[in-house]
């Protein structure tokens, strides 16, 4: 048996005060949100109060961090200004994004509104047609791709693997419509969907959360690597 | 401006824009490149818009701007953003460390989360659901869901034996049902790889029909 | 006297000890003879040497008493610079001898044989050389065998180890004394290197197994001695010697003869020359005579000087009885002082009658140029001797002064510095101890002769200054010159010699060289008595015109002496006998020592760097290196071949290792260390995880070179065919296909194949499905708001708006006012653009029973989205309970930051409402499954529950989840199918044509997909075909 010996880490002041820190709002939150019998009411009390405070907290403070995306990107595309042809693209970037919020800006002002209802149209209709409907088209692309990564499963390789996935692809497809009427397709679809497929994606959801648990548990017993790097 | 006229012109951008989106089957393409540009930079001004009007401007009235100020509103609805400034260091080499500090109460806060959603929101209600699932009147189904979920979840055991070779093996019960969980989670995917095929398909499905059908009066 | 080890036994070979050089060694040899002093006992009989060379007349030997010598000029002995180590009191027999008394050296008896360096030394007819080697019986070796090679070599690692004052120090400190009898005055165990001198003494006395009596003697410094041959030894126990002994040569030859030493192997520990200690030089203080004493005779004194190859002029200078120092009887204590000092002064060399060292060998009357001259007692320069070595015994003043090779500086390491001044020996301050006894300790380097011009304190040792013993190397044996036979040898001595000295050992193998070299400049007696200067020795021929005869013989021997000299036995091969130069200075030999890396450390350490020079009294002997030519022809034919490998870099000395700063030293083998090769802990790879291994190291390989055939195929290739590489004819075909199975529907009526989905084809678990969704809907109650999650963006915007607008409409419907959130802002405004739009279709409208569009903020609110995904979903949970200040921070704005209108009151509606969560992905579904829990402060009867409606790709997820907890997840709706299926359900169409429109969507989503599935099973089928085919091929 041969023994490993890890090289012991030098303890650093900082990385000790930000698992400290870590821990410590880690086991308020637990306490608030899963107050513990033993404490007296007044400190779950308290413990619950501060709990909910800290998770508003990480509320805001994600959409801090959404809006310094946002910014960030902004910077990025504003560097690649000078450049040809991605400049181009950069600038149509810029455009439209300031263009919504300009939008939105005179639509708040009043100056410019559309219709007689409250919505504010003119965001929506350019949300619509510049988001939604790129975002979809993009999505419906996907399924081509889809496709033809399936089309091509077989080509390289075959196991047996493979072929359940196969099947189990061919099925859910097959048996979405009833083809013709005919219910065999479909209810073999429907068995496969709630018995082996869900007890598959029982197991991994069990596992999936185990593993949440025991990361969670590391990080309370300051055993992550996050602040150790 | 009339809101159908605007309607129109909205639906005539998008069909555009879903065309040019398209035209990515032909291979990438201008065409392609400014209309994934522009949907970026709409909806970047559309998150900066919700952000600022529904989050940070209500959470500045309610704490920063609240009357009569009170001291504990104030530290609170400031901490956020000293948070938020902490985490604009960890893109800088050198304060990268400072940044840390911004994570400390996302992390701590985030990990008590999802150990709590963990516990209460997966582990007790399917384990027991997997309990529950060998029913009499559900026998096949029932042993087949239960050996579907223990075999995944013993497939997924990282435990063997060192031979005196070296080679790790695992044990050959455990092989032999991890084989089984394997071939449960060989269906679980492909299923969900054609349920998302369907997905997509569904949207594409919409997107032709809502969005380029229009351009050819349909 | 008493026997005292001269060296400590464990220190030499065993060979020395077996050859009784050791007292231990001697009594185990001789036995019952044990306690007779070693020249007494019966000598092996030696190689015949050719009568040596006459002494020359003028110097006498500095051993010479004042009675035996003319009167000499005093030597100055530089006591001031005699090393700490030596104590300034001396024992009593070192001390000057009582005026009148027989000095020890008197008892000391040469052995009769002819010593190897009287081959070539003039014969001295006076009284034979003393011999202050006497004592050590590993002289008395027997001849070499006959298969020993014909040049034998003489190994003095005894004297090296001898020579270190560090191992003097040690001996001092600890085997010394255990080996020592009790010397009241044993300020020769006590013997300490001056502090200038270095720590370790690279003093090579090799020289002397090696040195040739041709070659010049080089310089010779006193305080270049390194350490003191017998600075430890105890006086008393050294056995006195006759003056004259035939004894006494024996060990001189022996220097020479290494085949004499290696042919009796069992020299005893006892007797081991290799002490790492001085060697005792009681006897020679016994011999030191006090002032009073008579310097030796010229005869007397230059038996010693001829056994050390030293040129006539000493031997004529000083009485040639070359057992004189056999005759000493070394006595221990005072009165072995006593009875040394009371030794006929006539017996004893004046420098050791006297106690007194000769002030320099310089002072020594010059050797006359002799052809016989050794190497080692020849100065670079080639000092005439003779002159010098004549006036050696007249200036020697009493019996007192001890040769430079006796001092300390002999032994001890030399020092590069200026020669110091030599000291005028103070008798009266140091009694007790003769003043060549005191300058044995290193004197610093001073250019000094065997002529004797240079003062003998402090040039005896000058000849080691040139070499450096503090390199990390040790010089070539090649490189130590060969001791020069300036010595004056009495004709006495050299019948003696004849008769007894064995010198078949030392011809052994070796070529009778011709004496008649004009390089061999004939030696003048050394003259005792006067200051020699050693370098005035001529110089030697180098080595390689002599032959193994070299060494104490081919400047000694006449030319019909070595003509009859058999055969040299075969014997060991000695160093390589490079030319040493008799150095005119204290040399470097720094460069030089780094040659010699075979020898022994302590061996290389007695090794000049060039030609060492032996200081015998005051008498400075060249010695030089045995040639090549005196190896056996096997050796030669490997050393050619040693020659031609590559030489390896000298291994890196390690400061810290315990053979630091020893030069020579045999390092230890630098052993490579290859780190084993990384592998996992106990993981061995099978060979079929090789051959794996192997085989993905190919396909590796074979990718790579795919990918930049490719890349040099589309960079020559031209534009039209780098766009046709653009397209892949099964992606286009298959695109096609599909493009034409989504549009096809639209087109056509495809009912039959595909009909749309009804509630009544539905099985009884999908029935159920929709009735718990629908229950959950009826249970909102009218007017009531209830949220509503927008979980999906506008990406599946295609897949869940129907399901949203289905569930909107219900609700709106019910008269429900949805609080539309989203943990996304997109998905919010999404939200609120459906809404909007809703609000804007008429038939919408007119479906959901209103006359006016919907008011946002009145019939419906869109709240500010929820940042944070999961905290967002948590604190969205927490603040339906807790009234603070989080219900507010989420509440009451609405997405365009105006107040939504919803207050606290309405808390427990929206509790008690089912949330209805519209999710795209399963992370969505999973989220809000396992955070949306009401906090465990509020009671349990009432949960918090929801409907979630999710897209085809959460299918699983969503199943499972709601299977799991069917309390909290009332219902589920899945894709296009339910939200047709919920819509026919709710007769949720307006008109006709939306119903159509949703089945043609159904029917392309439904003919894509079996279409779909078709490429797909295709593409498998293909693939498994085309690999079949392959596998066959391969086959």
């Amino acid at each position: 048996m041969t023994t490993s010996r890890t090289p012991r880490r030098r303890l650093r002041l900082g990385a000790a005060l930000l698992a400290a820190l870590t821990i410590g709002i880690a086991l308020i939150t637990l306490l608030g949100l899963e107050p513990a019998a033993p404490l007296p009411a007044a400190l779950n009390a308290n413990l619950s109060t501060l709990s909910q405070l800290l998770i508003q907290l990480v509320a805001v403070i994600g959409a801090i961090a959404l809006l310094l995306g946002v910014l960030n990107l902004t910077r990025v595309h504003a560097a690649q200004l000078r450049k040809f042809p991605h400049g181009i693209y950069s600038l149509i970037l810029l455009i439209t994004l300031f263009g919504v919020v300009l939008l939105r800006a005179l639509e708040r002002g009043g100056v410019l509104r559309v219709g007689t209802g409250d919505a504010p149209s003119v965001s929506l209709t350019v949300l619509d047609a510049a988001q939604v409907a790129v975002e979809s088209a993009l999505a419906g692309l996907l399924f081509f791709a889809l496709v033809y990564s399936a089309f091509r499963l077989m080509r390289n390789r075959v196991t047996i693997w493979n072929a359940l996935f196969i099947a189990a692809l061919v099925i859910v497809l097959l048996g979405f419509s009833p083809l013709g009427g005919a219910t065999f397709l479909p209810s073999v679809r429907e068995w496969l969907l709630n018995v082996p497929v869900n007890a598959g994606t029982r197991g991994l959801l069990i596992g999936i959360a185990i593993g949440v648990v025991v990361v969670g548990v590391r990080v309370l017993i300051g055993r992550d690597r996050t602040f150790r790097e | 401006m009339t809101p159908q006229t605007l309607e129109q012109i909205g639906t005539l951008a998008g069909a555009v824009l879903t065309l040019c989106i398209f035209s990515y089957l032909l291979g990438d393409n201008f065409l392609y490149r400014i209309a994934i540009h522009i949907f970026i930079g709409a909806a970047a001004g559309f998150v900066l818009l919700a952000t600022l009007e529904s989050v940070l401007i209500p959470w500045l009235r309610v704490t920063v701007l609240s009357t009569p100020l009170e001291l504990p509103r104030l530290g609170i609805g400031l901490l956020p953003f000293f948070f938020g400034l902490l985490l604009v260091y960890k893109s800088t080499p050198r304060l990268s460390r400072l940044g840390d500090f911004g994570l400390v109460i996302v992390l701590g806060v985030g990990t008590a989360l999802a150990l709590l959603g963990a516990i209460n929101g997966t582990l007790i209600p399917l384990v027991g659901a997997a309990a529950r699932e060998f029913r009499p009147e559900n026998a096949i189904n029932g042993l087949i869901g239960l050996i579907g979920t223990i075999s995944v979840l013993i497939y997924f055991t990282y435990v063997g034996l060192r031979r005196p070779s070296g080679e790790v093996t695992q044990f050959l019960p455990v092989r032999f049902v991890g084989l089984i969980g394997q071939g449960f989670i060989a269906l679980t995917l492909g299923a969900t790889y054609g349920l998302l095929i369907l997905s997509a398909l569904t949207v594409l499905s919409s997107v032709v029909a809502d969005r380029l059908f229009i351009l050819i009066g349909r | 006297m008493t026997e005292r080890p001269m060296f400590d036994d464990e220190d030499l070979p065993s060979w020395l000890v077996e050859a009784g050089i050791t007292f231990a060694g001697r009594r185990a040899r001789v036995g019952a003879s044990a306690d007779a002093p070693p020249w007494e006992l019966p000598q092996r009989s030696l190689p015949d040497l050719p009568p040596p060379l006459p002494a020359p007349e003028e110097a006498p030997p500095p051993w010479a008493t004042a009675d035996s010598l003319p009167a000499a000029a005093a030597v100055d002995v530089p006591l001031e610079e005699a090393p700490p180590g030596f104590q300034t009191e001396q024992p009593d027999w070192l001390l000057p001898a009582i005026e009148g008394a027989e000095t020890p050296l008197a008892a000391l008896e040469l052995p009769d044989a002819p010593m190897p360096w009287d081959a070539d030394a003039p014969a001295e007819s006076g009284a034979p050389p003393d011999d202050p080697f006497s004592d050590l019986d590993w002289m008395t070796q027997s001849p070499p065998a006959a298969d020993q090679p014909a040049s034998p070599t003489f190994k003095t690692s005894w004297l090296g180890d001898a020579m270190l004052p560090d191992a003097m120090r040690e001996a001092a400190e600890s085997a010394a004394a255990a080996n020592l009898e009790a010397v009241p005055d044993d300020w020769l165990s006590a013997a300490e290197t001056p502090s200038q001198q270095p720590a370790t003494p690279t003093f090579k006395t090799s020289w002397l197994s090696e040195a040739s009596p041709t070659e010049a003697v080089p310089e010779a410094d006193s305080s270049a001695w390194d350490v003191d041959l017998f600075a430890d030894s105890a006086p008393a126990e050294m056995p006195a010697a006759p003056l004259g002994s035939t004894t006494t040569d024996d060990w001189m030859r022996d220097f020479s003869v290494e085949d004499a030493l290696e042919s009796d192997p069992d020299p005893t520990a006892e007797n081991s020359p290799t002490l790492p200690t001085a060697p005792d030089l009681s006897w020679l203080g016994d011999a030191a005579m006090p002032q009073a004493a008579e310097p030796l005779s010229a005869t007397q004194s230059a038996d010693w000087m001829r056994d050390f190859s030293v040129e006539g002029d000493l031997e004529s200078a000083a009485p040639t009885d070359a057992d004189w120092l056999s005759k000493i009887d070394l006595p221990t204590g005072e009165d072995a002082l006593t009875e040394v000092a009371a030794e006929p002064a006539s017996d004893l060399p004046d420098w050791l009658s006297s106690g007194k060292v000769p002030d320099a060998l310089d002072d020594l009357p010059a050797a006359e140029p002799a052809d016989a001259m050794p190497d080692w007692m020849s100065a670079d320069s080639a000092p005439d001797l003779s002159a010098e070595l004549a006036d050696l015994a007249a200036e020697l003043p009493n019996a007192s002064e001890v040769p430079d090779w006796l001092q300390t500086g002999y032994l001890e390491p030399r020092t590069e510095s200026a020669p110091p001044p030599t000291p005028a020996p103070d008798l009266s301050a140091d009694a007790e101890i003769p003043a060549w006894m005191r300058d044995l300790a290193p004197a610093p380097p001073t250019p000094s002769a065997l002529t004797g011009s240079s003062d003998i304190a402090t040039s005896g040792m000058d000849w080691l200054d040139q070499y450096d013993f503090e390199a990390s190397t040790a010089p070539e044996l090649a490189d130590i010159p060969k001791p020069s036979r300036a010595a004056p040898r009495s004709a006495n001595l050299e019948a003696g010699l004849e008769d007894e000295l064995d010198i078949d050992a030392l011809l052994a193998g070796t070529d009778v060289p011709i004496a008649s070299d004009p390089d061999l400049l004939p030696v003048a007696p050394i003259n005792l008595d006067e200051e020699f200067d050693f370098d005035t020795l001529p110089d030697l021929p180098p080595p390689s015109d002599l032959t193994a005869h070299d060494i104490f013989v081919d400047d000694v021997l006449p030319a019909d002496v070595l003509a009859d000299l058999p055969p040299p036995a075969p014997a060991t091969p000695p160093v390589k006998p490079s030319p040493p130069s008799a150095p005119s200075a204290p040399v470097k030999a720094t460069t030089e020592a780094a040659a010699v890396s075979e020898l022994p450390e302590w061996v290389a350490e007695m090794r000049p760097d060039s030609s060492p020079t032996l200081m015998i009294g005051d008498q400075q002997v060249t010695l030089e290196e045995r040639p090549l030519s005196a190896l056996p022809e096997a050796i030669l034919a490997l050393r050619e071949r040693l020659k031609q490998l590559p030489s390896a870099p000298p291994p890196a000395e390690s400061k810290d290792s315990q053979l630091s700063n020893i030069p020579e030293a045999l390092q230890p083998p630098s052993l490579p260390i290859t780190p084993a090769p990384l592998a996992p802990s106990g993981a061995l790879a099978t060979a079929a995880q090789l051959a794996g291994v192997q085989t993905l190291r190919k396909i590796a390989a074979a990718q790579e070179s795919i990918l930049k055939r490719r890349m040099e195929t589309e960079a020559s290739a031209p534009p039209s065919l780098k766009l046709r590489a653009r397209f892949k004819l099964d992606r286009l075909l298959l695109t096609l296909l599909l493009v034409a199975a989504v549009v096809l529907p639209f087109f056509t009526d495809l009912d039959a194949l595909v009909p749309p989905p009804r509630h009544a084809n539905l099985d009884a678990a999908g029935q159920a499905r929709f009735a718990a969704v629908s229950r959950a809907v009826s249970s909102v109650l009218d007017g009531s708001p209830v949220l509503v999650a927008f979980e999906y963006t506008p990406t599946a915007a295609g897949e869940l708006d129907d399901l949203a607008r289905a569930l909107l409409r219900d609700l709106l419907q019910r008269g429900a006012r949805p609080v539309i959130l989203s943990t996304n802002p997109s998905g919010a405004l999404h939200a609120y653009h459906v809404l909007h739009q809703l609000s804007l279709d008429p038939a919408e409208m007119q479906l959901l029973g209103r006359s006016s569009p919907l008011v946002p903020r009145r019939d419906y609110v869109v709240l500010g989205y929820l940042p944070g995904g999961v905290s967002g979903v948590r604190a969205l949970a927490n603040a339906l309970y807790d009234d603070s200040f989080q219900q507010q921070v989420i509440f009451e704005s609405d997405l365009e930051g105006l107040p939504s209108g919803i207050s606290a009151q309405t808390m427990p509606i929206l509790r008690a409402n089912p949330v209805f969560v519209l999710a795209q992905s399963q992370d969505d579904v999973q989220t809000w499954a396992e955070q949306f829990h009401a906090p465990a402060s509020a009671p349990s009867d009432a949960p918090l529950r929801m409907v979630i409606a999710a897209a085809s790709a959460a299918t699983t997820t969503l199943q499972t989840y709601a299977t799991a907890d069917p309390q909290r997840i009332l219902g589920t709706l899945i894709g296009l199918r339910d939200a047709l299926i919920y819509r026919d359900l709710r007769d949720q169409y307006a008109d006709a044509e939306s119903q159509r429109t949703a089945e043609r969507r159904w029917q392309s989503v439904g003919f894509t997909a079996l279409s779909a599935a078709l490429a797909i099973l295709l593409g498998a089928a293909f693939g498994m075909i085309r690999i079949l085919a392959q596998r066959r091929r391969a086959q």
